[in-house]
């Protein structure tokens, strides 16, 4: 929505100055158009109520038998109704009645509410419970029939009906405080409190009522909406306001009753109540607005990856075993390069920022994924891995594009085809595994159902010969008694089993090409191994080849033939993946190698430890990726680079190969990237 | 699936208590003395005396309570203050006129909220969608009594395309039975509908930024295939529960509305005997408007566990 576009952009200009908290809701507040207009409308109205009386040319009460159901003059800008009494004139005062009113039912709904609440939330127990369960049987009961059984016990009257609503409406005030009492409860600060002495009234004070007073005005002008609504129908029905007083309920009665001789009465009484009620809907949107955007919930919209994770660059510990003891055990890439069956040349992805404008989050990549081999997208979170891949099918969602290069798939161009022939490769050509196998899979549908679904639009099985071709699929990625599994929900999944059952849906159709945007990194330990291996023997028996996208060295020593690093959005190396991991040549690359344990145990595949720290020392990468939008001039990687220059600060390195190699690091070279890291 | 259908139903037991004693206590709560309000102010002190007798005045609270909730559990919610009409009789009586306003309307508002919030939440900041929410935010600031006037004006009375007052029994002719309360059941459903249409929207966006939307994306299905297959069933979620909030919104709005068209139903039924306090018959309305909306909840849980397997299965 363009409310979120300029509110993020409000966010930005208020993160400058440090405000206070209100200051801040305040100034996102009054970008609120509408919001300012009803406070504006709302304000207009309750002066009428106070003082439009004084103004009127006609008595409100004055009754004229000759000039009955007259419609809109100049003399009575609203007619006058089945007494000869001037509309207008009836409007102000039921306006007046209805301000009064609402404020009394509201106020009541507080007072009962909030404290009950407060009370109950902070001290639990007993009284909580029954409390709770009375809120309960309100809340079960016709919402109607609450104010009207009150009713009933009191007598109908405006006073009483007031306070037959106020008590109806309480149960959200209390709901609401004690909601917000309890969540306070728990949070540390007031335990610190508490240990230093304060009493319970202070706490309150200072602690609970501060964090409640934003929902409080919001659901304040909820309940305004609510009483003026019902305060209105039980007008309307006689149980509210006694004519001859006035109210919007009682005029619109009065019309309902003489709807034969003056159809016109209905609609000031009717605009009335609608413009109010909307008024105090729109402010109480913009307060709610204005407060969660002044909490700085603020999302990067020009980060379309994933939220960079924090502590990813001690996250690639993860694996463990790097290089030495499996590099050699490699398939030796020979000097015939093997034609290639994905070519990404030059790639450039665009993505629309929050202010409008476009920024590059990925640009100048290339690399090639030959036949039958696998290639790892290497980088921490947030260098534009992710994006990569799915730009290659064509999934950038609505703000992403592909501004520039080629995505070629067995010699077919990628990039520019209609959506309907981009379809017939998702699923079918290529094949594709997420980094959370659950959330991944549909939770209202069967995982046989979901396989199913893939071969009958791509491979034009009937359900029936599908859904037996899922079952076969399921027992070939190793699940036992696929049979019965394939009629289980993914949340009788665990997360191993639900990749394996991902990978059956992305290996259905036998694509030539598999991505694997981190296939590992959300399960336990032990799982990584099998689905690596599960993944290595499908390669081997169907010739597919992988792309492999993992931020964990290890998975990369483990699997790939070749390793393409990325930081910010570039490649910053790439080559064969023992190369790379036994001699890199960037100082990225060297990093991420040397946030990784050391002292390898050598005898994979028994251990890959995690947290793994028998020398004691683990160095890190200081700082993380920074947002597209924050990217530093020259080298991107400059501020967290140890051997950092002038140079580095202006120049933009260029891709430079060397043997086997293709780096991009300016002072490649003549610089030791791996020393700087021990220091 | 039976296992939650019972589970619900029991655990609505000790709810049930606490409304029965909420809506027993009301006939204490009363000021004065009910014996005046039923025997006025000539009567002698015998009368009184005898009245209260009848009535257990003279017992304890909780043995009133017993016997007063012993004959509820038997159908007998005792007999009105003023004449010898049965509760129950009266009620039940009343409650055809405004189910049929409360499901109808209930129908109109998925008719036009459902899809309203999923065309707005597909086509998210765009003119659809702003229009829809527009008329969405507005449609929740309308009394539906008086979007009742205002279709009653033109249709019934300036037209006079459906009857502007009463209420013909389906038993007696289905066409008869649409015409009496069409009008009314558009009015509750288009103010129900707003609310609706925001909550479908909602749940679509939300829906639509998730993981396994991504992956049917990548399994190259049709767009058809991933809102109406994929999407939908999850939005649903959400929306299903708030059809339970809706319900209990109609049933309120049609006791106002009935008015608007003359419909005798539950409304003139409670507005009369709140006028006359005559509690019993308030008592009566309180307790079965609870069951009503009590099993339209529990008929939601099963609908919701329909939709939600991980419900179903737990």
């Amino acid at each position: 929505m363009s409310r979120a576009a300029t509110g993020v952009a409000a966010e930005d200009t208020n993160a400058q100055a440090p405000l206070t908290g209100f200051a801040r809701t305040w100034r996102a507040f009054l970008q609120h158009r509408l919001a300012v207009i009803a406070a504006g409308y709302l304000l207009v109205l309750a002066c009428v109520a106070i003082f439009g009386q004084a103004l009127l040319v006609h008595d409100p009460l004055a009754v004229d038998l000759a000039r009955t159901f007259e419609a809109p003059s100049a003399e009575h800008w609203l007619g006058t109704d089945h007494l000869g009494r001037s509309t207008l004139g009836r409007l102000v005062v039921a306006t007046s009645v209805a301000m009064q009113a609402a404020c009394l039912g509201v106020g009541i709904a507080i007072v009962l509410g909030a404290p009950l609440g407060l009370l109950s939330g902070y001290f639990g127990g007993w009284w909580d419970r029954i409390g709770m369960r009375l809120v309960e049987a309100i809340v079960a009961l016709p919402a109607l029939l609450v104010p009207i059984a009150i009713l009933a016990i009191l007598g109908p009257s405006l006073t009483n009906a007031m306070i037959a609503l106020g008590i109806a409406n309480s149960t959200a005030f209390f709901r609401l405080m004690r909601g917000a009492a309890l969540e306070v409860r728990e949070e540390l600060y007031v335990d610190a409190a508490r240990v230093s002495g304060s009493g319970n009234v202070r706490i309150v004070f200072r602690h609970v009522l501060p964090n409640v007073t934003g929902p409080l005005i919001v659901q304040t002008t909820l309940a305004f909406s609510y009483v003026l609504l019902a305060e209105a129908g039980l007008s309307f029905i006689g149980l509210g306001v006694q004519p001859p007083e006035s109210s919007w309920g009682v005029m619109l009665a009065t019309a309902q009753r003489y709807v034969q001789q003056q159809p016109f009465l209905a609609v000031p009484p009717g605009l009335m109540i609608m413009f109010t009620v909307l008024a105090f809907n729109l402010l109480g949107d913009g307060v709610r607005d204005a407060l969660s955007r002044a909490g700085g919930v603020v999302r990067a919209a020009s980060n379309p990856g994933r939220v960079p994770g924090a502590g990813a660059t001690r996250a690639s510990a993860a694996a463990g075993s790097v290089a030495t003891a499996t590099v050699g055990e490699q398939p030796a890439s020979g000097p015939s390069v093997p034609q290639a069956l994905l070519s990404v040349t030059g790639l450039e992805i665009r993505f629309r920022g929050a202010r409008g404008g476009e920024l590059a989050v990925v640009s100048d990549v290339s690399f090639d994924v030959p036949a039958g081999r696998t290639i790892g997208l290497v980088g921490e979170s947030g260098c534009g891995k992710s994006v990569t891949a799915m730009s290659i099918l064509g999934l950038l969602g609505d703000s992403g594009r592909i501004a520039a290069g080629s995505i070629r798939l067995a010699g077919q161009e990628l990039v520019g085809l209609p959506e309907s022939a981009l379809n017939g490769i998702r699923g079918a050509s290529i094949g594709m595994i997420f980094q959370e196998p659950m959330t991944s899979l549909n939770p209202a549908y069967t995982v046989g159902n979901q396989i199913a679904e893939v071969l009958v639009r791509h491979a034009g099985l009937g359900r029936a010969a599908a859904a037996a071709r899922a079952v076969e699929l399921l027992d070939h990625v190793g699940i036992p008694g696929a049979r019965q599994r394939a009629a289980c929900y993914p949340h009788e999944f665990s997360g191993g089993m639900a990749q394996r059952a991902m990978i059956a849906m992305a290996i259905a159709c036998e694509p030539k090409l598999l991505i694997a945007d981190e296939p590992t990194t959300a399960l336990d330990v032990t799982i990584q191994e099998q689905v690596l291996d599960l993944l290595s023997g499908l390669q081997e028996q169907n010739g597919m080849s992988i792309l492999l996208i993992t931020h964990d060295l290890g998975v990369v020593a483990d699997m790939c033939d070749e390793a393409v690093v990325m930081y910010a959005g570039n490649v910053v190396e790439q080559g064969r993946v023992d190369d790379v991991l036994l001699d890199p040549r960037h100082p990225y690359t060297a990093g991420l190698l040397a946030s990784m344990p050391q002292n390898l145990p050598q005898n994979r595949p028994q251990s890959r430890p995690r947290h793994h720290d028998r020398s004691g020392r683990l160095t890190q990468i200081p700082g993380r990726v920074p947002p597209a939008w924050a990217w530093p001039a020259g080298c991107r990687f400059h501020p967290r680079c140890p051997y950092a220059t002038e140079v580095c600060r202006q120049a933009v390195p260029q891709m430079v190969a060397a043997d086997d190699r293709r780096i991009a690091c300016v002072r490649a070279g003549e610089i030791d990237p791996v020393a700087g890291w021990r220091a | 699936m039976l296992r939650l259908i019972v589970s619900r139903i029991v655990g609505l037991v000790p709810l049930l208590l606490i409304v029965s004693i909420l809506t027993f206590g009301m006939l204490h709560l009363v000021p004065g003395d009910v014996r005046e309000r039923i025997l006025g102010f000539e009567a002698t002190p015998e009368q009184y005396e005898a009245l209260g007798r009848q009535l257990g005045l003279d017992q304890p609270f909780l043995v009133q309570y017993g016997r007063w909730l012993g004959r509820a559990l038997q159908g007998d919610l005792g007999t009105s203050y003023f004449n010898s009409q049965k509760v129950t009789d009266a009620v039940l009586g009343a409650l055809p006129v405004t189910l049929s306003l409360t499901f109808g309307g209930m129908l109109v508002a998925l008719a036009i909220g459902v899809p309203a919030g999923v065309w707005a939440g597909l086509n998210r900041g765009g003119r659809v969608d702003r229009i829809a929410m527009f008329m969405a935010t507005v449609g929740q600031a309308l009394p539906n009594f008086w979007i009742a006037m205002l279709l009653l004006i033109p249709f019934a009375i300036w037209w006079q395309l459906v009857p502007a007052t009463g209420f013909t029994s389906p038993a007696e002719s289905i066409g008869d039975w649409l015409r009496s309360i069409l009008l009314a059941c558009i009015a509750l459903g288009t103010s129900a509908s707003a609310a609706l249409a925001r909550q479908t929207r909602g749940a679509m966006i939300d829906v639509l930024q998730r993981d396994f939307i991504r992956t049917a994306r990548a399994k190259g299905l049709s767009r058809t295939s991933i809102t109406y297959k994929h999407a939908l069933k999850n939005a649903a979620v959400p929306v299903i529960t708030t059809i339970g909030f809706q319900v209990n919104a109609l049933l309120s709005g049609a006791l106002i509305v009935e008015q608007v068209f003359g419909l005798r139903g539950v409304g003139s039924l409670v507005i009369e005997s709140v006028r006359t306090q005559n509690i019993p018959m308030v008592q009566g309305v309180v307790i079965l408007g609870t069951l009503v909306i009590v099993s339209v909840n529990v008929l939601v849980d099963i609908a919701y566990g329909w939709v939600n397997p991980r419900v179903r299965a737990s």
